[in-house]
């Protein structure tokens, strides 16, 4: 049990100390590039075929058999046993009052709402909220780094990779023998797939690159989650910066 | 309740001077908005009863009058746009608004007590101005960020943040690479495509 989690920690510790050192590199600015972009494609193109093949009929097939309470209850639980992670970042991140809010959620929705299934403290005055360590290092003004597409896992970021390591320590299910974690996973990961049939269904109506559409739709949510919702709004200055100078030119002609 | 009356009072009240200061002309973004959210209701309240077309036809005035597709085209397409000779620039603000229109048509199709709901709205540089909205499912709340500027006295959306996710950016990424490998031709070409998949993807 120790030496899984030892070999899993120290693999992710070399990972992710490797990618946040190249991250660093391209400080808080937004890289418009994907450096990696010649290993992501083709570890896209994998997990996309197994998401089409396997994945994706397995989620269809749960959302058909299985009522939407039931969804939303798998949901909560699963949403419940990650909140140690949102606790811990949101200390990370200086929201105290935040943390201890997500404190007494956790506490009242994993007694009263019988662990986690139903969310009691959300329909009070406790929220869910999202935080991990890649927002916290984003508040922190670590840049995003490098876009990556891990295998099975899907997109993700050198800032982002960290959190893996964070969110599976503080899980309790990582605790348990892989013959009762196991299969609890897979329900997490067909569930969660299942919310995401909306989405998926709208990258392949409009995507006509679906690489770079999911690539571009994860940076702005990940941007979007680190400013808690209200990221700044884009000028496209470049654009207009383009349009008004041609507009001055027009000007400085009139006047001479 | 009160309370909460008040702050809507307020919010209209903001709102009416802030109609009469800065939007004199008879369009302002909340009208604009508003008009739009009110053909996708009505788009997905009709999604029993009339088909894809007639639907598409009835959303295609609102999109095309809500819209400044040139200039979302032109940002979008960025540094490729200066290299494409007037036909061709037509050309592309046409395919781009048709597929703006099935993209509306095709999502907005099922009516389940949705709703939209005005949230603010402030100015930016430059006169644009962002407008926040809700739609408000059964589970959930999707943010609609619109950002206008007035082009000869009429308010027009160039952009769409949706849940943080702005349209135009992804639309830009997205186009980005087809452009590089497959260049104009090959754009419009994918464009089209997926309007008629659009259409008739049940």
């Amino acid at each position: 049990m120790e030496t899984k989690i030892s070999r899993v920690l120290s693999y992710f510790i070399l990972l992710s100390t490797f990618l946040l050192l190249t991250g660093c590199q391209t400080g808080g600015v937004r890289e418009e590039t994907d450096p990696l972009e010649g290993l992501n494609r083709p570890i896209y193109g994998f997990n996309d075929g197994l998401d089409k093949h396997i994945l994706q009929p397995i989620a269809k097939g749960y959302v058909a058999i299985t009522p939407k309470p039931v969804r939303k209850g798998v949901t909560n639980f699963f949403s419940n046993l990650a909140y140690l992670n949102v606790i811990l970042n949101d200390v990370l991140q200086g929201k105290f009052a935040q943390g201890l809010d997500d404190t007494a959620r956790f506490v009242i929705n994993s007694t009263v709402g019988i662990g986690g299934i139903f969310d009691p403290a959300g329909h009070g005055t406790l929220p869910r909220h999202d935080e991990d360590l890649g927002q916290t290092l984003g508040t922190w003004g670590v840049g995003e780094g490098a876009y990556l597409n891990l295998p099975l896992l899907g997109p993700s970021s050198t800032r982002d990779v960290p959190d893996i390591v964070t969110s599976t320590l503080l899980n309790p299910l990582t605790y348990f023998a892989a013959a009762i974690a196991a299969p609890i996973t897979a329900v997490n990961v067909i569930n969660t797939r299942a919310n995401l049939l909306d989405a998926s269904n709208f990258r392949d109506a409009a995507a006509l690159d679906p690489y770079a559409f999911t690539r571009e739709a994860y940076r702005q949510h990940r941007t979007s989650l680190i400013y808690d919702g209200n990221p700044p709004v884009e000028e496209f200055e470049d654009f207009f910066d383009d349009e008004e100078s041609a507009s001055l030119d027009e000007d400085v002609l009139i006047i001479e | 309740m009160t309370k909460l009356f008040g702050m809507k009072l307020i919010a209209v009240l903001l709102l009416m001077l802030n109609s009469s200061l800065n939007f004199a002309n008879d369009t302002t973004p909340e009208k604009v908005v508003a008009k739009l959210h009110q053909s996708l209701l009505q788009s997905m309240k009709e999604g029993g009863s009339l088909n894809y077309q007639a639907r598409y036809n009835n959303l295609e005035p609102v999109v095309l009058a809500s819209f400044d597709f040139k200039t979302i085209t032109r940002i979008v397409l960025g540094r490729h746009w200066k290299k494409l000779d007037n036909a061709q620039r037509s050309q592309f603000i046409d395919v781009f608004s048709k597929l703006s229109i099935a993209t509306y048509t095709s999502q907005f199709k099922r009516f389940s007590r949705q709703s939209f709901e005005y949230l603010n709205d402030e100015m930016m540089t430059r006169g644009r101005v962002v407008l926040k909205t809700q739609f408000v499912t059964e589970d959930r709340l999707v943010s609609f960020n619109y950002i206008l500027h007035s082009v000869e006295d009429k308010w027009l959306i160039i952009n769409v943040i949706t849940d943080g996710v702005s349209d135009l950016s992804l639309k830009k990424s997205d186009y980005a690479t087809i452009m590089k490998t497959e260049g104009f031709d090959g754009l419009v070409k994918k464009l089209l495509e997926k309007v008629r998949k659009l259409g008739i993807k049940p």
